[in-house]
């Protein structure tokens, strides 16, 4: 590991003047649980360390308008969070199935989002959610949604002077449902080879009324796919309707991986994964 | 470079070492320290042979900076045993059979004494979850889960008859 000056900071100003003066010098250290191993194998060679991990006040998980979590939960505090549990399913089925029982210890939900890796498993469901980044520097806030953040891979809009502190998530009506489902190699310390995460908001009539659909690691981010969100706008909520939509998503992740050798698993793959979505859905309609 | 002073719990003393910053826990825990028994396997946190007890809860130290360690209470396989002999965990490990080569073993021993503590009558899901993050080379995982078990119910036992 190169040599580099350590900081600690004990707020978020402290930080944010550190990442003001060291900007892209620097390396924050949240978890650890990517970022060292960077810093090991000399993949990163910063001057400067900046370690995030004990700032206490980005630890919250509060609600008014939004879910509003802080940047420095750790996986393992999503998972036992119980409120999160029953307001936000697809997401807490989306952290237990983070890596291993250590790695959720360390990781964060924020160092997650930031590392932008093809195949992070929370970005895709917070993007279904329709979430929301808070980023922060000495010069004032500015709050970006994941679609507009991501870029991909290992890329995404957050500025070398700026701190993501808020992943937030507006409030959901009992008529909105989202699913979560990820293939992985194994079942734990597995990355992702495949997730699909779905929001549907349903009608008075039960029809869908707005819908997003989200394919993680077929493409260079999590991303939204529009045909299989237009073909399913206005019909009913049913589950016919879901499984004829399921060659939908086997043309998509066709079209976007068509020279890579996963697409035989993944075209197949996705409609399973697609179809663990929409029966989360059904059971949270309670239509299952 | 600026060294950086440490002041942390290790294995029930408390320490203050001075160290260079750019170190990961699982070196520091090795080579200042002399504590052996952290094993490196992977280096990249898949296979929990550096799993130690840090506030608490089992995480691979490979993916820590040492700084990280500061203000913490941090217990290794060294801390495990008690007055010189083997705790309950590490006797069932021995009794049952559970090691081959041995090199999960501190692991394996540290991710289950940081399940155990917290839930002495964990159930059997809940002993696969939290050994669901250190792999076994000689693939002996039948017996290091009937090792974890037979620990759990022996702890029972003691306490019944206490």
């Amino acid at each position: 590991m190169k040599k580099f000056t350590y900081h600690t900071p004990a707020g978020i100003g402290e930080a944010l003047e550190l990442l003001a003066v060291y900007k892209e010098d620097s390396a924050l250290v949240a978890g650890g649980t990517d970022v060292v191993i960077e810093l090991n194998e000399r993949k990163k060679t910063p001057a400067h360390v900046i370690d995030i991990s004990r700032i206490d006040e980005l630890r919250y998980i509060r609600q008014d308008t939004h879910i509003r979590i802080g940047a420095l939960n750790t996986f393992a505090a999503l998972e036992k969070d119980q409120w999160i549990r029953a307001m936000l399913p697809a997401l807490h089925e989306t952290v237990v199935h983070v890596g291993s029982p250590q790695i959720r210890n360390l990781g964060t939900i924020g160092g997650n989002v930031v590392n932008a890796s093809v195949a992070g498993d929370s970005p895709t469901t917070l993007l279904a959610y329709g979430g929301e980044l808070v980023l922060r520097s000495t010069k004032g806030e500015r709050v970006m949604t994941i679609d507009e953040f991501n870029e991909g891979p290992g890329r995404c809009q957050i500025r070398p002077d700026e701190l993501l502190t808020e992943v937030r998530i507006p409030m959901l009506n009992r008529n909105e449902g989202v699913g979560y489902f990820k293939i992985g190699k194994r079942k734990s310390l597995a990355i992702v080879v495949l997730a699909v995460s779905i929001y549907i908001k349903r009608s008075l009539d039960n029809r869908i009324e707005d819908c997003r659909v989200v394919l993680g690691a077929v493409g260079k981010h999590p991303m939204r796919v529009p045909e299989v969100e237009a073909a399913l706008r206005d019909k009913p909520v049913a589950r016919n309707v879901f499984r004829e939509s399921l060659p939908l998503f086997t043309a998509v992740v066709q079209k976007t991986i068509a020279t890579r050798p996963s697409v035989v698993y993944k075209r197949e793959g996705v409609r399973g994964a697609a179809m663990g979505c929409f029966e989360q859905i059904l059971s949270d309609f309670e239509l299952a | 470079m600026e060294k950086i002073t440490i002041n942390f719990n290790l294995n029930g003393k408390d320490v203050v070492v001075l160290t260079e910053p750019n170190k990961r826990l699982v070196d520091f825990l090795r080579e200042d320290m002399d504590l052996t028994s952290v094993k490196e396997g992977c280096g990249e946190g898949e296979c929990g042979a550096c799993t130690i007890i840090f506030n608490g809860e089992a995480v691979t130290s490979c993916l820590m900076l040492v700084g990280q360690a500061e203000g913490s209470q941090i217990v290794t396989l060294e801390g495990v045993s008690e007055n010189g002999k083997p705790n309950y965990i590490q006797k069932a490990f021995m009794d049952v059979g559970a090691v081959q080569c041995g090199y999960c073993t501190p692991g394996m021993i540290l991710a289950a004494k940081a399940l155990l503590d917290k839930n002495p009558k964990a159930g059997d899901e809940e002993i696969k979850q939290a050994m669901s993050g250190n792999l076994c080379r000689c693939t002996g995982y039948a017996k290091i889960f009937q090792a974890v078990k037979t620990a759990r119910d022996a702890k029972g036992a003691l306490k019944h008859e206490s």
